[in-house]
């Protein structure tokens, strides 16, 4: 056996991928060939010292995260392929939603079976929970994922998204920054962390809605405000 | 909604990821929580290694999303987990790939980013080696060497993962090594040891 052939099973032995003969055979050399043995003790060394180097586990809230990101595409794809008869309302509907500014993403119903939308805007201020990056953030997710789901599983949401906390301005005739943790710069005042579309026969059922989220036990805030839905063309 | 944060979500015995994966083909959350909380440490530590360990918990969230979506793929004749680290590899192949791309728009593209501080050892200068090592090693190589130290990947398994042969696997790991090797070695060399 050659030295480059000793070396490899050598590798290859560390890796758990060479035979047992394989192995006794580059043995007996490493035992014969000063320069080997040295090159074999070294390989050992670096594949010990490389296994040293841990990864740490998965982060406690990436399984409440990962629910919540399934949840979203779930929605997303509910949205964007109908189940029912497309047509002929699916086109009626996309235009509607068009002309609502929703780009027709957002269509589950025909227009005729469509109750008003209502917009949550979920705000938090100084004195809201802070959820940290600890236990008390992955219940709140949890939380906050458990109220949208129900919320999708009756039929009455139709978009939502949360807002970057830590990135934006506020326009006043100037420009104020928002801050990490979402606090506007310009000294406390709440600020729009989320909103919510929902779909409710009146005023009443929306603030019925929005009094089940969780956002208001952590201090937060929540504004409901009737979409405004665009004129039906009219008919002749 | 489905719990993923545990694998036993009902008494008995977890069954078998084997079992699972035609229940995840099938659309069942339950089969995909159940995985999820089997395997998301190692899919994690692969990214983390590979990717950085400040993207590692997006790119596992990125995998197991993959996973569901394209769950109609698993034919039941590859081991699930083989099947997740193709996944979860192509997942960090991606990201990495668009960040190369990004800092190739930048004069002065910044240091490859490390893979998370260490604590493995009090020797800092054999510390430092390594990582620097692993660093500058190309990706394919570094792939490799993580799929077989750290997951004890046969150099089959590494090549159905990486789209080459075992052969090609044996020999990435065996030059990684020996630049380690070599790298150590100098070490010791400039301390007088």
């Amino acid at each position: 056996m050659d030295c480059e052939s000793c070396r490899e099973i050598v590798v290859r032995g560390l890796a758990g991928e060479a035979a047992r003969a394989e192995l006794e055979e580059a043995r007996a050399h490493v035992a014969a060939c000063a320069a080997c043995g040295e090159a074999s003790a070294q390989l050992e060394d670096a594949w010990r010292e490389l296994g040293k180097w841990q990864a740490p586990k998965a982060p406690a809230d990436s399984a409440a995260r990962l629910a919540t990101r399934l949840a979203l595409r779930t929605e997303s794809m509910q949205r964007s392929l109908p189940s029912r008869p497309r047509w002929p309302w699916l086109v009626a509907a996309a235009l509607v939603g068009a002309l609502a500014g929703f780009g027709g993403t957002a269509i589950r119903h025909p227009p005729s079976e469509r109750e008003p939308t209502f917009l949550l805007l979920l705000r938090r201020g100084p004195d809201a929970v802070d959820p940290g990056s600890g236990p008390l953030h992955e219940r709140m997710v949890a939380e906050y994922s458990a109220w949208r789901s129900e919320m999708v599983r009756r039929g009455v949401l139709r978009a939502s998204r949360l807002l970057d906390a830590g990135t934006g301005l506020v326009l006043r005739g100037g420009s104020t920054a928002v801050a990490a943790r979402g606090v506007p710069r310009d000294g406390g005042g709440e600020f729009v962390s989320g909103f919510f579309l929902v779909e409710a026969e009146n005023l009443d059922t929306a603030e019925a809605i929005a009094r089940t989220s969780p956002h208001l036990e952590y201090g937060g805030s929540i504004e409901i405000r009737p979409i405004v839905e665009p004129p039906k063309p009219g008919r002749r | 909604m489905t719990d993923f944060r545990s694998e036993s979500l009902h008494p008995g015995p977890s069954p078998p990821d084997r079992d699972l994966q035609l229940r995840l083909r099938a659309g069942d959350e339950e089969a995909l929580s159940v995985l999820f909380a089997r395997h998301r440490d190692d899919v994690f530590a692969l990214c983390w290694r590979l990717a950085g360990a400040s993207i590692a918990d997006d790119l596992l969230q990125e995998t197991f999303l993959r996973v569901w979506l394209y769950r109609a793929s698993l034919t039941g004749r590859a081991r699930f987990s083989t099947w997740l680290y193709v996944v979860a590899r192509n997942v960090c192949m991606d990201y990495l790939s668009r960040r190369a791309r990004d800092r190739s728009l930048n004069e002065d593209p910044p240091a490859p980013e490390k893979t998370g501080e260490p604590s493995w050892t009090p020797n800092a200068e054999r510390r430092v080696v390594v990582q620097e090592l692993l660093a500058e090693l190309p990706l394919e190589v570094r792939e490799a060497l993580v799929l077989s130290r750290f997951h004890g990947l046969s150099y089959r398994e590494i090549g159905e993962i990486s789209g080459c042969s075992a052969g090609a696997v044996k020999v990435r790991i065996h030059r990684a090594l020996e630049r380690l090797r070599t790298a150590m070695k100098n070490v010791e060399a400039t301390r007088g040891l």
